[in-house]
C-alpha cells in the first residue's frame, strides 16, 4: 500500500512505473489492473508492472545476442530453467538488471519498486556484490557492476523504510536501516504506517473505567475508548526507539474501511502534506 | 460459519507444526505462543525460526538464538526451546555428511559459488532448513517441533525444496554441464552433441566462461553428494505429509493475506500435506451494535473536562470506529468461506509483547473458546 501511494505520488509531477517482483497475483491489489511483465496503465502517468526473472533474460537475450530469436526454445527449455535455478543469485540478478533497464534507459522518469519484506530483501541487495566476488570477469561480472553502482549512488537510488507502529516491526526497520548504510545506499526517509491518534487523555479513560453498572453500549463505547487510547499509547512507545535517528520520519494516518482507490487518495493526500512540509 | 480450531488440541496431539503465512501478520508471535501452550499442556516443545529476523528472539527474551535449541524460561509442567536456523553451519554439516571424501568436501568449501551464494542454489536455503527440521524430528529430544517459516512464496520455496534440488542434480542440465566431454564427445555426430556444444556456448555468451567453469565445478562435486542427498529430500517429504505434521495458517483479516492463505491451502491440499486450520492473527471482534442512550451520554459527558469536545461525542465515535474494523474484517474473513477449514480469531494486541507474560497472555488469546 505505501508502495502505491508513493508511486501514486510521484506520478503527478513524473512518468513512473511502479514494479513488484510478486509473482502470486495476477492483478494489481490497489490499481486493480493486469499485473504482467509489461506495464499497464493504472492512473493517470502511472504504470504497474511484475518482473519475472525468465521474462527478463529473454527480453535481455533479444536485446543483447544477434540473431536471438534461435534462442527462443532454448529459453523456454526445462534444460535453461534449471541452469538458472541452479547459477546462484542468477534470477535475482537478471531481476534487478531489468530495474536497471527502466531506472536508466526507458521511458520511465521514476521507478517505484515495491520490494519484497526484509529477509529477502537483504538477500536481493547483496546478490550483485556477491556475484562481483563470485565472478571475476564476463557479462555477469559486468552487469552486476552496473547494478551495484546504481544501489549505492544515492543521488540515483533511496530506500524508503515503512514499518508499523510497533516494537517488533520498528526494531525490524531499524536493522535493515543499519545493514543499508553499512552498503552505502541511500536511506529514508521513514514512513510509519496505520498510525493511530487518540481523541482521550489518560485522565479521561480513568474516569471512564469508573463508570459503574454500564449497560452493553456503554461498556462497548468505553472499551473502545480505551482500547483506541491504549493502541496510541503503545504506539508512541515503539516510536521513541526512533527517537535521534538519522531518517526523517513521515506518518501514515489508519484509514478504516475504505475501498483501495479512496483508501489511497486519503493516503496519498497526507503523504503530499508532509513531503511539502520538507 | 465455519468450525473453530482447537489449538491446545492441536499442541497435544501433533509432533510438527509447520506456521506459515505473509509476512507481518504475527506468525513469529504465534508459533512462540503455540510453544508456550505446549509446554503449559505438559510437552517438550522447541520453536524454529528461519526468517533471518530475529523476532522470536525478542519476543521470548533471548539475546539471540542460533541453531541448536535453547532453553527458554518458563513457568510450565513442560519446557520450551527456541532456536533460529544457521543455514551456512547446517549446509557445512551436509557437506560433511555427505560428501564421499575430504577432497571432495574441500573442494565444495573452497568453491567461490558455494562461498558466496552457495545458499541461493535451487531452494537450497529452503532445503536446509528441511533437513535441519529432520535432524531436530529424529534426535526425539522434544514432543514437539514448531516451524515458523518464511513469508509465503518462500514458504511455497519450503515445501517445492527438495524435488527442486532433486530435479536439478538429475536434470538435463547438469548433466550437460557435468558431461561435455563424456557421453556429448563420444557421440560426435550426435544432435545431442551439436544441441549440447550450442546450448553451452549460449550459456558462456550469455554468463561468461568462468562462471560456467566455477558452476560445473561446484555441481560436479555436488552431484557427488546426489544419493545422500536424494534419500534425506524424500525423508523431508515423508515427514512432511506424515499425520503427526500440520500445517498452521496464520494470516491477518485483511484480502492480500487471506488471498495468500487460501493459495497456500490450495497448494498444501493438492500435495496431500494436512492442514490443522486457519489462524486469523490482529482480528477486531464484533462490538455491541446497541446505541448509547441519551442518560448515557449524559453519565460519560458529567465526566469530562467541560473546556474540551463533549466526551461523549467523542467516546460514540470511538465505539464506530470499532465497529467499522470489526466490519472491515468480518467481510475479509468471507474470502476463507470457501476453504472449509478450521479456524480461530486472535483479538488485535493494542501493546506490544515485550515479555513472555505477554506471550502467555497471547497464547492465552489464542487458546480461548470463541465463535470461528
Amino acid at each position: 500500500m505505501v508502495a502505491s501511494t508513493i508511486a501514486d505520488l510521484c506520478a503527478r509531477q513524473e512518468k513512473t512505473v511502479l514494479v513488484s517482483f510478486d509473482g502470486q497475483t495476477d492483478r494489481h491489489p490497489i490499481f486493480d489492473v493486469p499485473l504482467a511483465y509489461e506495464p499497464q496503465e493504472a492512473a493517470s502517468n502511472l504504470w504497474v508492472m511484475r518482473v519475472d526473472a525468465f521474462a527478463a533474460i529473454r527480453e535481455y537475450v533479444h536485446r543483447k545476442v544477434p540473431f536471438s530469436g534461435i534462442y527462443d526454445t532454448f529459453l523456454k527449455s526445462r534444460m535453461f530453467r534449471d541452469f538458472a535455478e541452479a547459477a546462484p543469485g542468477f534470477e535475482e540478478l537478471m531481476c534487478l538488471g531489468k530495474l536497471y533497464d527502466l531506472a536508466t534507459d526507458s521511458e520511465f522518469s521514476k521507478v517505484v519498486f515495491d520490494a519484497p519484506a526484509t529477509g529477502h530483501l537483504k538477500t536481493l541487495i547483496d546478490v550483485p556484490e556477491a556475484t562481483l566476488k563470485a565472478v571475476l570477469v564476463g557479462p555477469l561480472n559486468h552487469n552486476a557492476r552496473k547494478i551495484q553502482d546504481l544501489l549505492i549512488n544515492p543521488e540515483r537510488t533511496r530506500v524508503v523504510l515503512t514499518t508499523l507502529a510497533e516494537e517488533m516491526a520498528v526494531r525490524e526497520a531499524l536493522e535493515l536501516e543499519a545493514f543499508l548504510r553499512e552498503r552505502r545506499m541511500g536511506v529514508g526517509p521513514m514512513i510509519i504506517n496505520q498510525r493511530v491518534s487518540t481523541r482521550f487523555g489518560p485522565e479521561e479513560i480513568q474516569a471512564l473505567a469508573s463508570v459503574t453498572e454500564p449497560g452493553p453500549a456503554l461498556s462497548a463505547a468505553i472499551e473502545a475508548a480505551r482500547s483506541e487510547c491504549e493502541l496510541a499509547a503503545s504506539q508512541d512507545e515503539s516510536l521513541q526507539l526512533l527517537e535521534g535517528g538519522k531518517c526523517t520520519l513521515w506518518q501514515l494516518p489508519r484509514i478504516i474501511d475504505h475501498e483501495p482507490a479512496a483508501l489511497l487518495n486519503g493516503l496519498v493526500a497526507h503523504l503530499d502534506a508532509q513531503v511539502n512540509d520538507g | 460459519m465455519a468450525e473453530r480450531l482447537d489449538l491446545e488440541a492441536l499442541v497435544r496431539e501433533q509432533s510438527v507444526i509447520v506456521c506459515c503465512g505473509a509476512g507481518g501478520v504475527g506468525k513469529t508471535t504465534s508459533a512462540a505462543s503455540l510453544g508456550v501452550l505446549a509446554a503449559r499442556a505438559g510437552r517438550s516443545a522447541v520453536v524454529m525460526t528461519i526468517d533471518p529476523a530475529k523476532r522470536l528472539a525478542q519476543a521470548m527474551g533471548l539475546d539471540s538464538l542460533n541453531n541448536d535449541p535453547q532453553p527458554v524460561a518458563l513457568e510450565a509442567p513442560g519446557a520450551l526451546s527456541a532456536m533460529m536456523l544457521d543455514t551456512k553451519r547446517t549446509f557445512d554439516r551436509m557437506v560433511e555428511t555427505y560428501a564421499p571424501d575430504e577432497r571432495v568436501r574441500d573442494t565444495i568449501f573452497s568453491n567461490s559459488y558455494y562461498q558466496q551464494l552457495s545458499s541461493t542454489l535451487g531452494g537450497s536455503r529452503e532445503l536446509i532448513a528441511m533437513e535441519r527440521v529432520l535432524e531436530i524430528h529424529n534426535a526425539r529430544e522434544h514432543d514437539l517441533l514448531i516451524v515458523d517459516t518464511p513469508p509465503a512464496q518462500h514458504a511455497l520455496d519450503f515445501l517445492d525444496a527438495p524435488k527442486r534440488l532433486i530435479d536439478l542434480l538429475d536434470g538435463s542440465f547438469t548433466q550437460m554441464l557435468l558431461a561435455p566431454y563424456g557421453l556429448a564427445a563420444r557421440a560426435q555426430f550426435s544432435f545431442f552433441r551439436q544441441s549440447s556444444a550450442l546450448s553451452l556456448k549460449f550459456l558462456e555468451r550469455l554468463s561468461g566462461l568462468e562462471m560456467l567453469a566455477d558452476l560445473s565445478n561446484f555441481l560436479l562435486a555436488f552431484s557427488s553428494m546426489f544419493e545422500g542427498l536424494k534419500e534425506r529430500s524424500l525423508r523431508v517429504l515423508a515427514l512432511m505429509s506424515e499425520p503427526g505434521t500440520r500445517f498452521l495458517l496464520v494470516c491477518a483479516p485483511e484480502p492480500v493475506s487471506l488471498g495468500q492463505a487460501g493459495r497456500f491451502a490450495e497448494r498444501l491440499g493438492a500435495d496431500g500435506m494436512g492442514i490443522a486450520g486457519v489462524l486469523v492473527n490482529r482480528a477486531h471482534l464484533p462490538v455491541s451494535t446497541m446505541e448509547l442512550s441519551s442518560a448515557d451520554r449524559a453519565r460519560i459527558d458529567a465526566l469530562g473536562n467541560p473546556g474540551r469536545e463533549s466526551l461523549a461525542e467523542r467516546v460514540e465515535a470511538a465505539l464506530v470506529d470499532a465497529r467499522r474494523l470489526a466490519a472491515a474484517d468480518a467481510r475479509s474473513l468471507g474470502l476463507l468461506e470457501h476453504l472449509d477449514q478450521p479456524r480461530q480469531l486472535v483479538p488485535h494486541f493494542n501493546r506490544d509483547l515485550h515479555s513472555m507474560a505477554d506471550l502467555v497472555a497471547f497464547s492465552e488469546a489464542m487458546a480461548a473458546k470463541r465463535p470461528a
